[in-house]
């Protein structure tokens, strides 16, 4: 009974306006293949966000930029508007991207569909990424120029450990 | 007279496109305001095309190579995108306008998450809102239809993948993942109102994971609107409370723009009546 009305409209359409039937199924087609052969899955993939189980952490982490006079961590949140999301999703992506196969966190899944992104350009760019920082910090309003990206550790609202992003794991 | 006051209160398809560019258009400006043009992002060192087809066929084209060729191009390319969105909400009868603006909202996106080094989706729900004013008018209610489907099945799978992936299965994920969200929120904002409501989510996780569970079963039942129109208005404010809930809870306040899916949903169905 629920199908019935769908199926209706559906055969109506193909018969009143074919080519955006056409269109219609090229669309649907293209997610569906999409999902199968499990390529990066836009925009259904979006709210697959939070959808695996998280355990507990010792401490939660995200990489911050910190001010190397004062001796203190910048405020991101202090940012114009939706921009602090900026300020921590960029050094977070360089972290995972930097580490990544060519950069490309998203290679084995290339690779799988027979393709693969094998250019060394996309690295070389990266590692001019904390001095684009801080001209990017700027244009947000920010002074990073004395500022260096450590990884922190927070527990319940406390700082509890901090480490210099691209150095040894010291804890400082 | 009765009839009158019917089609009055029904607006006519200049109208919503004129409401659903102007929403655009708002976007767009408090994301320049944001810092999150192209102009913001021209010189990033990344270029991360992931494992999209899209963004590498637009690569392979040069698209991104070219509007971020230099600063100057980019800020043209910010202001051209903003203006087609002013010149299609003055001129709605204008289908060219909407087109325009439609494929440079896609450059825009692409490539802003491109130099982002992230593939975020925070402009999906714009494209889908679009879709009904690219066609011609014979073709605006099968169009809204589409565009309808699609906004369904995304919300679904939001569902689907969590239901399949079991974080419904672990009581206290939803804690976790909230202590994970905010750990550097918490810390520079301790005593808001926002921290207060998580602190208390965190430290009663069956709270979290009843939440959890609402948010899931709302997304499931999306999949109705892929085969009815019944429940549209439902499904509206679903999406409503849902990006509310999104913004205050995980301080995803760039998602409200997905808000504009609702005139999908509560366009009126009935024709005006002559």
């Amino acid at each position: 009974m629920m199908f019935r009305r769908p199926i209706n409209d559906i055969a109506l359409l193909k018969k009143s306006h074919p080519r955006f039937f056409l269109f219609s199924v090229f669309v649907l087609v293209l997610y569906a293949a999409q999902l199968l052969i499990k390529t990066e899955i836009t925009p259904l993939g979006y709210f697959s966000l939070y959808s695996n189980a998280m355990e507990e952490q010792a401490s939660y982490h995200q990489i911050l930029p910190f001010d190397t006079v004062n001796k203190k961590l910048i405020n991101i949140y202090q940012a114009k508007g939706t921009g602090f999301l900026m300020l921590e999703i960029l050094p977070t992506r360089y972290d995972i991207l930097s580490k990544s196969d060519h950069c490309n966190q998203m290679n084995h899944k290339l690779r799988r569909i027979g393709l693969g992104d094998n250019n060394f350009e996309d690295c070389q760019k990266l590692s001019n990424f904390n001095s684009w920082m801080t001209i990017y910090g700027q244009r947000q309003g920010f002074n990073l120029s004395p500022t260096i990206l450590v990884d922190c550790g927070f527990k319940d609202g406390q700082l509890i450990e901090m480490n210099r992003i691209n150095a040894t794991k010291n804890s400082q | 007279m009765q009839l009158r006051i019917l089609n009055s209160a029904q607006w006519s398809i200049a109208t919503w496109k004129r409401i659903v560019f102007s929403f655009v258009l708002l976007a767009l400006l408090y994301f320049w305001y944001s810092g999150m043009m192209l102009h913001h992002v021209w010189d990033s060192p990344f270029q991360y095309k992931g494992a999209d087809l899209t963004y590498w066929f637009l690569h392979s084209l040069r698209v991104d190579k070219l509007l971020t060729s230099n600063q100057f191009i980019a800020q043209v390319f910010s202001f051209v995108l903003i203006s087609f969105f002013v010149l299609a909400s003055l001129f709605p009868k204008k289908r060219s306008l909407a087109i325009v603006s439609g494929i440079l909202l896609l450059f825009y996106q692409v490539i802003f998450n491109m130099k982002l080094g992230y593939h975020t989706h925070h402009l999906f729900g714009f494209q889908f809102a679009l879709l009904p004013f690219y066609f011609k008018e014979s073709l605006f209610k099968p169009s809204l239809g589409l565009a309808k489907v699609l906004c369904c099945l995304s919300y679904f799978f939001a569902g689907f993948f969590k239901l399949y992936q079991g974080a419904w299965l672990s009581f206290d994920s939803f804690s976790h993942v909230l202590s994970n969200q905010h750990a550097a929120y918490l810390y520079f904002n301790p005593t808001g109102i926002r921290s207060l409501v998580v602190h208390y989510m965190i430290s009663h996780p069956s709270i979290g994971f009843m939440f959890f569970i609402s948010a899931m079963i709302v997304q499931l039942s999306f999949i109705v609107g892929v085969f009815s129109n019944k429940w549209n208005k439902y499904l509206a404010v679903f999406i409503v409370l849902f990006h509310v809930m999104d913004w205050f809870l995980m301080n995803l306040g760039v998602f409200m723009g997905m808000t504009l899916l609702v005139w999908l949903l509560i366009y009126p169905n009935r024709p005006k009546i002559a």
